[in-house]
Order: C-alpha cells, then structure tokens, then sequence
C-alpha cells in the first residue's frame, strides 16, 4: 500500500476517534443505571408542548433525576423508532390505538401498581380503556375528543351536530370553507356516528355508507388537513372543522371567537398515555425512575398544574379542586355528562384495517 | 430572376435571413422574456424565505395574520433551551460529519480516477446506493443495524448516519472535478521527482480545492437538513434542529422557528463572502 493511502487511514482513523470522543461530551443522556455517582437522568419522549416545563424541574428538585424531554410529531414516527430498535427511553406517550398496537408488538413493559400511589385519584371512567384493559401499561396523561372547529362570528348557536359538516345542504352554505381531518379512522369514524352507527363499525355496508356521505360533502370541502386546521379558522379559509379539541384550542389564544363544540350525536374520545418501553422496564434503575415520574405526573396537584399549562383534559379526578376554574366550566374539554356517555374510543378494527384503507383511498381519489 | 429581399426570405443556400429592424425584435423580446423568466424565478425562490424572515417579527403566533412588530421570539427563543440544545446538536454533528465525509470522499474520488482495481466496478455501485435508495429506507437499515450491534443511539450514531449517504455525495462532486483537471501537471510533477505524498499536496488537491470546497458545502447542507435518516438513529437528548421544528408541528409553530431560521440565514450569509475570499486566494496563488 502507498504511502497516500497509508497516511489516509491514519487520518481516517485519527479523526474518527475525535469525532467519537466529541460527541460523547455532547451526548447529554447516560443511562445512569448503576452509576450512583453521576446524575441520573430519565429520558422522556413526549409531543411538542405537550409537559409544563415548571413540572420537570420539579420532579428533579424533588427527586433529584434529571429529565431529559425530546420530541415526536406522530404516533407513527414513536413506533417507527420502536420498532426499528432504538433504546434509551425511558417514558414515551403513545395514544390509545397506539397503546394497543404497542401491546401486541411487545413494545412495551407492564406497569407495576405497587409501586405507584396515586392511582386512586384518577377517574373511574378512564381506568379500564379497550386498548389497556385495567391499564396494565399505561397512566392515563390527557384526554381530548374530536368534533368540530368553528368560529362565533358565524353562528349563534353551536353548530353542535355532524349534520353540519355532512348534510350536503348544511354544508353547501359553507362550499368551500369546511376541512375533514386527513385520517382514515377519524373521518369515517365521525360519518359512521352522523348515520347512528358504531365508531368501530366493521360492517362494509355501514361503511359503504360512509362513504357515500363523505363522498356527497366533498365538494364542499376546502381541503383534508390533519396540521392546520386551527390556523385556516384563524385566516377564515375555513368556518367549519373537522379537528382535534387541543388545537382548536390553540387557534383561540388568537381569537376569542374560535370554539370547539363536540357533536350531540357522539364523537371520538382519545387518550394519550404515559407508558414504559420495554427496554425500560427490563432496568431495574430505569424501570423504578420511570415508575416515579408516572405517580408524580399523576399527583393531583402536579396534574392540576399540568392541565392548566397544557389545556387539555385532564383524568385526574382529585386534581379537578385545582385546575383552573374556565377549563372546568367549558363543555369542549369537559363536557356534561349526557355528552360524556355518547363518547366512543377508536378500537383497533384489526383485519378490517384493510377495508377501511381501501374505503379511504376511494374516497382520496374519487 | 431576382427576388426582392424581403423581411424574412429565402437565400439561395435556403437559410432564412432576417432584416436587422426585426432580427434587434427578436432579440430584445426574447431578452425581455427571458429576464422575465429570471425574475419569476428568483421570485419563487426568494419570496418564501422573506416571508419566512418578515414573519419572525410577527407579534402574533399564527404566520397567517400580522398583527404587530416584534423581537419577542428572538428573545423567546435566547430563553428557549430546548431549541438551542437541538441547535447545538445540529451544528455539532453536521460540522463534524462533513469533515469527515469530505476527507473520505475525497480519497474515494482520487483513488477511483487515478487507480484501477478489480472492485472497482462493485464500489463505484455501491458508492451511487446512497444517493438512490430513499432516504426512510436508509434511516431504518441504520436503525436496525445499530440496535443489531448494539450501539447505543446518540450524537455518534448521528453522525456515522450523515457520514454514510455525504461521502458518496462528496465523492461524485469531486470525481468530477478530478476528471477535469489535466492529468499532464502530475506526470509532469512525478517526473521531477516528486514523490505521490508531495505531488498531491502540491499539485493536485489545489486544482481540486473548488471541488472539495463544493462537495464539503454541500454534505454541510444535506446533513444540516436532514430529518428522516436523523429521526431514526437519534437517541434521547440528541435531538437536532429540523427533528425539534418538526416534532412541533402537532402543537403548532411559533415563529421561534422563523427567528432561529433567520439567524442561521444569517449565519450562512456571512460565510458566503468568506468562502468566496478564500476561494479568490487559492486562485491567484
């Protein structure tokens, strides 16, 4: 071998090994376990702003375990990464439906109730979810729904009924100006509530409807936007739309104006979770860390405090004393207990996932 | 018989001729559509980071109203750790995997134009992989292989990742660059004695410099950028920036996003005549 390429591999070599040293300097996550010296550190995988940040410098006051936040954009992407085998997480925060699909991959470890204490300030009614019977898995974190996005300047009264987006002559008064969300389930889920059936429906005639009423309103619609609804109701390129409560929500710090009603017919109901990779919880260290931040989230005082930062709904039935009094009192978030009853959760359809796609696809394209 | 020339006709060697009134026409049309043609372009380029600047002094937190002029999200965004932790990251794994992935680079495309081997043709295929295999599609061959070797997830992983897909991409920008230089100046140096380390050094990485400088810029670019491949093989605490501005989409953007963006706009702005500068050096020497 020449002498270039001699020399090249002691460069090649030399520089890589200052590439390595460097970047375990700028590698803040240790995993901590057994290393009683160094600062012990829990690593979180969370959505943007979805933690008062207040709330993680104090469970490290308090317990002296240094949390370190990063984010995801979408269940998919947290399971992508799952799957694919990265490690070193130690709490995560699937939704429902990805709770469940994570359950069945293995992806995540069981909750131990022993070593938590406050389980028994959360609500009955989101104690035993589909997705994790008797959450064997999961702490429950923030509850939402799905419904409809409008603004007051329009209406007197709360468009409070999917007839609005679906009757083909309700909606011709908005042409242009109505948004469905771009996901399979949600979509067909709210028209198969509007005709009176399951949110869950399996049956292909009742989906076959479904799609019939989408495909009726299409016209009408302006686009299927899953990421920017709240902002087109800011700009007014939408008056009606199909969205999530946290973001409608979002839009109204801009504009008073801006509600979200949840439908009298029903709606989805979807719950984001607190859960432990499995990697995680195979670590005693690691496990019992990510056993602490589970119980401190779920402390009434630190929900309470959580919820008023992050504006969703919060499970926590012992925390309600403490959240701020205009959360509490706005139907959207907390709805009366008639509305509360119509509430569905999305189940896995499991094989039926392949009609719902090609239901889908045919209302895409058509 | 004789034909009148007139405007446009046809000579006897059957080319059309066109009279100077209307051929100066032509020309000036055909300029003006052209510049036209230029304008919309930049247009199109430039007009969507001008916005993406003016935006950033929004009062308001939605990039759809102006509201009011304001430097609250620079000044939101100095506060904001987590952005400048991701910023920190970004500029820790893009400077070094461009470092490395130009000097690798660089002796791939010496060695491939200068010396034959029976590999070659298997390594100048695999060197085009990266450039053609979908991005999501390398993310998780990394991902995986990493999980399968047990390495754990961080800044290294990172950067290993951006290293893989920049080295086939400095490699072609500098092979070109090596093609085009005469191979006469080296023989030339080699007769005189000058042994293969010295010839290099002396001659040909300064008729190479433009290329490596290229290639260098653009693996800055592709892995300042990168977000798919980056995602999968980052770990905790080792998120860069596009994976944190992309993470917030769900929630909502703010323009911390569009006051980080101007500044590296900013940043990069500075550079350019300074590169331009060093480049004018080189040349005159």
């Amino acid at each position: 071998m020449n002498r270039l390429g001699k020399l090249g591999i002691v460069l090649l070599v030399a520089l890589f090994a200052v590439g390595c040293a460097s970047t375990s300097d700028g590698d803040t996550a240790d995993d901590g376990a057994g290393d009683s010296d160094a600062q012990q550190i829990l690593n979180l995988y969370n959505w943007s702003e979805y933690v008062d940040p207040d709330l993680l410098v104090a469970f490290e006051e308090e317990t002296g375990i240094k949390v370190v936040e990063d984010t995801f954009g979408s269940n998919e992407d947290l399971l992508g990464k799952l799957q694919g085998g990265a490690t070193g997480y130690d709490v995560i925060v699937p939704s429902d439906y990805m709770v469940d699909i994570m359950i069945q991959e293995g992806l995540l470890a069981k909750m131990d109730h022993s070593l938590l204490t406050t389980l028994g300030d959360l609500d009955p009614a989101w104690t035993d979810p589909p997705f994790d019977p008797g959450m064997e898995h999961c702490m429950p974190y923030f509850w939402g729904t799905t419904g409809i996005g409008f603004s007051w300047a329009d209406w007197d009264e709360a468009p409070d009924s999917w007839a609005n987006i679906f009757d083909p002559e309700l909606a011709a008064e908005f042409d242009g100006q109505i948004s469905f969300l771009d996901d399979m389930r949600e979509t067909i889920g709210a028209a198969l509530i509007y005709l009176g059936y399951s949110l869950n429906s399996v049956n292909e005639a009742e989906l076959q409807e479904a799609k019939d009423v989408i495909l009726a309103v299409k016209p009408f619609l302006s686009s299927f936007d899953s990421d920017n609804f709240e902002d087109t109701l800011l700009t007014e390129e939408t008056k009606l739309v199909m969205g999530w409560s946290g973001d409608v929500f979002t839009a109204q710090l801009e504009n008073e104006d801006i509600d979200f009603v949840i439908p009298s017919e029903g709606a989805a109901k979807w719950m984001d979770n607190l859960c432990i990779p499995a990697d995680a919880g195979a670590d005693p260290v690691r496990n019992a860390n990510a056993h602490l931040f589970l119980d401190f989230m779920n402390r009434p005082d630190i929900a309470a405090q959580n919820t008023n930062w992050v504006w969703f709904g919060s499970p926590n039935k012992s925390a309600e004393s403490m959240i701020n009094p205009d959360i509490l009192s706005y139907p959207a978030i907390y709805p009366p207990p008639e509305v509360f009853e119509k509430l569905e959760w999305f189940v896995n359809v499991g094989e039926a996932t392949e009609l719902y796609s090609r239901i889908w696809t045919e209302i895409s394209t058509e | 018989m004789a034909t009148p020339l007139t405007d446009v006709a046809q000579t006897k060697t059957g080319l059309s001729y066109q009279s100077p009134a209307r051929h100066g026409l032509v020309t000036r049309v055909t300029g003006i559509l052209f510049s036209g043609y230029a304008l919309l372009f930049y247009f199109f380029l430039y007009a969507p980071i001008f916005l993406l600047i003016l935006f950033s002094f929004n009062e308001s937190r939605f990039p759809t109203n102006w509201t009011g002029f304001s430097f609250d999200w620079y000044i939101k965004l100095f506060g904001n750790y987590a952005m400048g932790q991701a910023l920190k990251n970004s500029l820790i794994v893009t400077f070094t995997s461009t470092a490395i992935a130009t000097v690798i680079g660089t002796m791939v495309a010496v060695g491939m134009e200068r010396f034959g081997f029976r590999a070659k043709t298997a390594v100048e295929g695999t060197l085009f992989m990266p450039i053609i295999i979908p991005d999501i599609a390398m993310a998780i061959m990394l991902l995986v292989s990493f999980s399968l070797v047990g390495m754990q997830l961080g800044l290294g992983s990172i950067i290993i990742a951006h290293v893989a897909f920049n080295i086939s991409f400095v490699a072609i920008i500098v092979r070109a660059r090596m093609a085009s230089i005469n191979p006469d100046l080296a023989e030339a140096a080699r007769d005189l004695y000058a042994n293969e380390w010295r010839e290099f050094w002396r001659v040909t990485f300064p008729q190479l410099l433009p290329g490596i400088i290229a290639g260098a810029l653009f693996a800055f670019v592709l892995s300042f950028d990168d977000y798919v491949i980056t995602f999968f093989v980052s770990g905790p605490g080792s998120t860069t920036l596009p994976v944190r501005i992309y993470g917030m989409v769900r929630r909502g953007i703010t323009p911390e996003t569009n006051a980080v963006s101007s500044l590296m706009l900013l940043a990069s702005l500075l550079l350019v005549p300074l590169t331009l500068w060093f480049q004018r050096k080189g040349e005159t020497n």
